[in-house]
């Protein structure tokens, strides 16, 4: 017996390098993505004086780069969209995890996730075709391409995100706690809403937040429902108005702006506060569920 | 006094029956042990008195179960009041993830109890009644899951018997504790018996032994015997009993 390497440690050390070299490589590609958000997107912040960029009206034409409407309208939009979802999803997966028989359950499941393989233009055009105009019909507002319009379809695409998240933050409460609750004369509804449902906590708190993240970067079905109009959402009628988000914005503008412009750098401008409260909700929620994990024990 | 009778008493899983014709008789301000060995029956007879096998789907129960003569198996039962009435302790301590003061205020805060009395009593006087109050006096806001597992499931006594119960079911309420930890639970339950029914699952034999007064032996979903304790353990009426009290069977 000899303690020499072995000679299949070479094909070992082969395949592990190459798994390394394509782990890092896709933190590479984001890394670079990054950089280059950042070289097209910066010269903005210094062509443009700041006065101007955080001024009210986009009006690239005229040299005018406000982004506030933009940056307000996406805002508005998605928390709209989220206080409309969020309601919605967590009773539904209540509703899926914790009062649904079992063959009922076995339905709702996977149709739920089905609803999120809806592609976005097919939902832009459904609210383009028939949400709209019951909009302005039922509101008799000047159009229905409004802020609204473009929330209540945001809601339904961040719905199935919330539902299935949390939906399995219940699924983890151990049965003992819901046992608990029963056998002290706790209703099953105040068992579910006083007891389970705190007792998940950080996952719906991450469900919310990956909802967010849908809606906030969501382009397609935005642009296609929102009426688009760069205003600032700062009156109370503002929802029920056109309104333009930053995603939209990129997506319409990008197509037809001269390479190298200050046009050009104040899309990718934009593209930069997006990626940076996209970053932060992202933050958010992995803060919540590295809570979570830390505090483990008993589950 | 009688506090909780079977009568013939049978229960399924299924198709599957896991009591047959269980008669007994429980005593209020006594404490009966159930024992036997795993999968005698003896926890799902224990679960059968409060209906928590309710939750279980797919399973049925036969034959009547009285607390203070009443029927709980008849449909004129609310369950949610039963439950008040005939408290639970479990195997495992289960306390909510929140504060120890949330934990034994649960009950009287979805009872509305508190409308009557203040919560912050409500909450000493159970948290005294499990012997917990002095080692957590200071720390009532604290996490409930910080506490020992001992404490934990002191704790869930105290939550237990913060909603005024008759009776305490305990399953297995040591068999996750040291042994200085079942010694208090087991001084505890000496205690709680001036007040209230008690009915506890154990598989140790000594336990049952030292605290209770009445005894049930179980084996194969059949209650072979019946009696006081001290009869039980030292002179059995039937073989098997014999058998498995002195480590021969089971």
């Amino acid at each position: 017996m000899s303690l020499n390497k072995p000679r299949r440690r070479w094909s070992e050390f082969a395949i592990e390098a190459g798994i390394r070299v394509l782990g890092f490589s896709s933190i590479g590609f984001v890394l670079l993505i990054f950089l280059f958000l950042l070289r097209e997107g910066l010269p903005l912040f210094f062509e443009v004086p700041l006065g101007n960029l955080f001024s009210t009206r986009w009006y690239p034409t005229f040299d005018l780069f406000g982004i506030l409407p933009l940056t307000l309208g996406s805002i508005l939009v998605t928390i709209t969209a989220i206080a409309i979802a969020v309601p919605l999803g967590v009773a539904s997966a209540v509703f899926v995890r914790e009062v649904a028989p079992g063959w009922a359950r076995e339905i709702l499941k996977p149709m739920i996730e089905v609803l999120a393989g809806i592609p976005s233009v097919v939902l832009g055009f459904f609210g383009m075709t028939l949400l709209a105009p019951f909009i302005r019909e039922t509101l008799g507002v000047a159009t229905g391409l409004t802020a609204f319009t473009g929330a209540l379809i945001l809601a339904y695409m961040a719905l199935p995100t919330i539902i299935s998240v949390a939906e399995d933050a219940l699924d983890a409460v151990p049965k003992s706690y819901r046992d608990a609750g029963l056998a002290m004369g706790a209703t099953q509804w105040q068992t579910i809403w006083r007891v389970v449902v705190p007792a998940a906590r950080s996952g719906m708190v991450m469900a919310v937040m990956l909802g967010m993240g849908r809606a906030i970067g969501e382009t397609m079905a935005v642009m296609m429902v929102t009426g688009n109009a760069a205003r600032m959402p700062l009156t109370l009628d503002s929802l029920f108005r056109p309104m333009r988000t930053m995603t939209a914005t990129i997506a319409a503008e990008m197509g037809e702006v001269a390479q190298g412009s200050t046009h050009y750098h104040a899309l990718f401008g934009i593209g930069i506060i997006l990626f940076v409260l996209t970053f932060i909700i992202n933050l958010a929620a992995a803060s919540t569920i590295f809570k979570r994990r830390r505090r483990g024990g008993l589950r | 006094m009688e506090k909780i009778r079977t009568e013939n008493l049978s229960f399924y899983y299924g198709s599957k029956q896991a009591l047959s014709n269980i008669s007994m008789l429980i005593r209020d301000r006594q404490i009966t042990a159930l024992i036997g060995p795993s999968g005698c029956g003896k926890s799902t007879f224990l679960r059968c008195l409060n209906r928590m096998n309710d939750t279980i789907s797919g399973t049925r129960a036969e034959g009547q179960v009285l607390l203070d003569g009443q029927d709980i198996y008849s449909s004129l039962t609310d369950v949610v009041d039963l439950r008040r009435r005939v408290g639970m302790v479990f195997q495992r301590p289960n306390p909510f993830p929140q504060s120890i003061f949330d934990n034994v205020a649960f009950g009287p805060r979805v009872l509305g109890m508190h409308r009557e009395k203040s919560l912050d009593a409500i909450v000493e006087q159970s948290l005294r009644g499990a012997v917990l109050w002095e080692e957590v006096r200071d720390n009532l806001g604290q996490d409930a899951l910080s506490l020992s597992l001992g404490q934990q499931q002191r704790l869930c006594i105290a939550r237990a018997i913060a909603v005024k119960p008759e009776v305490i079911l305990m399953d297995e309420p040591c068999s996750a504790l040291d042994p200085i930890a079942t010694l208090e639970i087991e001084e505890l339950m000496q205690k709680l018996q001036e007040n209230y029914c008690i009915v506890i699952v154990t598989h140790n034999m000594q336990q049952a032994a030292r605290v209770s007064d009445w005894t049930g032996f179980f084996w194969l979903g059949e209650l072979v015997e019946f009696g006081a304790t001290e009869t039980i353990f030292t002179r059995p009426q039937q073989q098997l009993t014999e058998d498995y009290i002195t480590g021969r069977a089971g």
